[in-house]
């Protein structure tokens, strides 16, 4: 055993001077101990108390049981099965009678989100430059202008639009509030006529579900769109963010990263498919598999970003469309390509999409980003 | 923590008992399955069960129940259940009442007490604390309550107890066994299930997923049963919106049976669909891939 672990955390220590029965063949409880050390450092989080029961189940059960001792006591999330299952494998060999495989649950690890330096931005706005900005297609900003526009998407508030919680507060109307009711009538002296309160849903913010198309043909637009959904994280607000080419990534959890740059370089690691074709249909149908990813979609506001070239087949795009449109409370497409003139949504992907969609907006610069703000309801005054 | 519910624990002696104990009432758990249950009850722990839908979470807790002759208190939860519907509540009409006719005669009876037992509202959470250890608390799709439920949730799931503020904490000697499912539609708190037992129901192999129907529909002949788990594992992976989970296997099996099918061929997939696949689109699916449904079936049979 090497030495440089034997000092386990002082809450495990103290545990270890409780008395527990053990076999004199069972794994020694040091072992155990430094075994849940080892797990907790590669991400599991595990209570003193589901130590403890650790500790105990593992001479309850026989030898071929110490896999599934910890696997019930240790494990409490489907995403830290594998790691357990690996860890397990590394410390006491391949777990006896082997875990059947049979949905097959796999958990997708993502790492590698390399750091950039961070070009230090330069200001040279001038006030009338101001307003040219504000109609400058992204695709045809200069560096600075491109700072500048990143910086002023930075600098926007933005809050949420509402949706209706169970929680209830009191109001004039809405339903009768026999509670209250019930301790106004109850305090003393009172010779007020009797009468009913009433209370209404008090009211939450509404998640905004961001699906951003980091396609070739969008590259120009999506870095700022990323920047908006940077910004937009933020505030605080509930949105998750997922990105798209050919295959469909989770970002919300990368553009955490407080600064913008370092975030943006992150989701370029971890998108290898960037700038390849687009298949649209597919990356919706594959959000619509994750029951996760339909719950985040469920009566939240869906935001999807893309030009609709879809190269795929227009009926998955369709079918998904559907679905989703199902789920959502509102769909918003934001279409770049929108912002030229003359544009008509001919691509097969956007006729395939937009009996699906409740607003069709452009996004191709300031004022178009600013009014899609005001579409979601997300700019403060 | 030595609260355990002694009488449960010592029919449940070992894994090994509980696999066979469950097996004999029809359910057919893994050794994994079978080793959560056992040490839920040793430890007196709740246990969360996790798994794709239909793969026979609820189905458990009902077994367990049965076997080990629990009370059942189930509490299905839904979106906007809130702790006065899970917990407790007061009847306030009748506390109203009371607090008028008190009025009128007070100076007869003296001070009246409006939160006392009288007027308290049961619901299964209480229900189950009060029971202790001969109930068996089943919160059923927890995933579907709001988030803040679970925190109403936790002191039972700790201690067993509920504690009324007006009139102290209900604790049965000992706590009630908590069986907890979840379908994963969102990410239950970690407050929550820290306090509990884990376990990822899989979905079972073709062995079991045979074995389980027959145990269910002992009328459907061997050779096809094994024939529907085979296809309905390759149906799984079609990717349809509401993949077939245990009851649609056994369901079709039974259909099939009562069609007087006895073997899987083209026709008798399209005269049964309808059992298996529950949408218009995943219907199409399942029928546009009826050959590969049919052909994989049959190359495994020949390598068996």
């Amino acid at each position: 055993m090497c030495p440089g672990r034997m000092s386990a955390p002082r809450a495990v220590a103290a545990l270890r001077a409780e008395a527990y029965d053990m076999p004199e063949d069972g794994v020694a409880r040091e072992r155990l101990i430094l075994f849940v050390r080892r797990l907790r450092d590669h991400g599991l989080s595990i209570s003193p108390v589901q130590t403890a029961d650790y500790l105990r189940s593992v001479p309850l059960l026989a030898p071929s049981g110490l896999y599934w001792a910890g696997r019930v006591c240790l494990v409490t999330r489907a995403d830290d099965i594998n790691t357990y299952r690996q860890i397990f494998a590394d410390e006491f060999g391949p777990p006896q009678p082997k875990e059947s495989s049979g949905g097959g649950y796999s958990t997708g690890e993502m790492d590698g989100a390399t750091e950039r330096e961070v070009a230090a931005s330069s200001e040279e706005g001038v006030a009338d430059a101001a307003e040219q900005l504000e109609h400058r297609d992204f695709a045809l900003l200069d560096p600075s202008e491109a700072n500048e526009v990143a910086q002023i998407i930075a600098e926007t508030r933005f809050t949420m639009p509402l949706r209706r919680t169970l929680r209830r507060r009191h109001s004039v109307n809405g339903r009768v509030d026999l509670r209250s009711t019930l301790r106004r009538e109850l305090r003393p002296a009172s010779e007020k006529t009797p009468r009913l309160l009433h209370s209404v849903r008090r009211q939450r913010e509404r998640r905004l579900v961001l699906v951003v198309d980091v396609s070739r043909s969008m590259a120009p637009y999506s870095r700022y769109l990323l920047i908006f959904a940077h910004a937009l994280l933020a505030a605080g607000l509930p949105v998750e963010v997922y990105c798209f080419s050919t295959r469909l990534t989770a970002l919300t959890d990368v553009l955490r990263i407080v600064n913008v740059d370092a975030a943006l370089a992150a989701v370029a690691a971890m998108t290898p498919d960037r700038d390849s074709g687009t298949r649209i249909g597919a990356a919706f149908s594959e959000l619509l598999l994750d029951t996760r990813m339909v719950e985040a979609v469920r009566s939240g506001v869906l935001t999807i970003v893309s030009d609709g070239l879809e190269q795929g087949d227009p009926d998955t795009l369709r079918n998904a469309m559907e679905r989703l449109a199902r789920l959502a409370h509102r769909v918003v497409w934001v279409n770049p390509l929108k912002g030229s003139q003359g544009y008509e949504p001919l691509q097969r992907g956007m006729i395939a999409a937009l009996p699906y969609i409740n607003e069709f907006v452009p996004g191709h610069d300031l004022a178009s980003l600013r009014s899609l703000a005001g579409i979601l309801r997300i700019t403060r005054d | 923590m030595d609260a355990l519910p002694r009488r449960a624990a010592d029919i449940f002696a070992s894994p090994e008992v509980v696999e066979t104990m469950l097996a004999e009432s029809g359910y057919l758990p893994d050794s994994g399955l079978s080793t959560a249950v056992f040490l839920a009850l040793r430890l007196g722990r709740p246990l969360l069960l996790e798994g794709a839908p239909g793969v026979g979470k609820t189905e458990l807790a009902k077994r367990i129940a049965d076997i080990l002759d629990l009370t059942l208190v189930r509490l299905q939860c839904y979106e906007g259940i809130d702790a006065s519907q899970a917990i407790y509540d007061w009847d306030y009409a009748r506390q109203l009442l009371a607090a008028r006719l008190h009025g009128e005669s007070a100076s007869r009876t003296g001070a009246i007490d409006l939160y006392s037992e009288e007027f308290l509202v049961e619901r299964p959470v209480l229900r189950a604390a009060r029971l202790g250890d001969r109930a068996l608390l089943l919160i059923d799709e927890v995933d579907r309550a709001d988030e803040q439920l679970e925190a109403f949730l936790l002191e039972l799931l700790a201690e067993g107890t509920v504690t009324i503020p007006e009139l102290g904490t209900v604790a049965a000697k000992r706590p009630p066994m908590v069986v907890i499912t979840s379908n994963r539609t969102r990410e239950l708190q970690d407050a929550l299930r820290r306090r509990c037992l884990y376990h990822w129901i899989e979905l079972p192999n073709l062995e079991r997923e045979t074995a389980i129907i027959l145990s269910h529909a002992p009328e459907v002949g061997e050779g096809l049963a094994r024939a529907v788990a085979h296809a309905t594992s390759r149906i799984r992976e079609l990717r349809l919106a509401k993949p077939p989970g245990i009851a649609e296997s056994v369901d079709w099996a039974k259909a099939l049976a009562a069609l007087d099918y006895e073997a899987l061929g083209p026709f008798a997939i399209d005269a049964t669909v309808g059992v298996l696949a529950k949408t218009v689109d995943d219907v199409n699916a399942v029928l546009a891939a009826r050959e590969t449904i049919l052909k994989s079936d049959n190359r495994e049979q020949i390598r068996d």
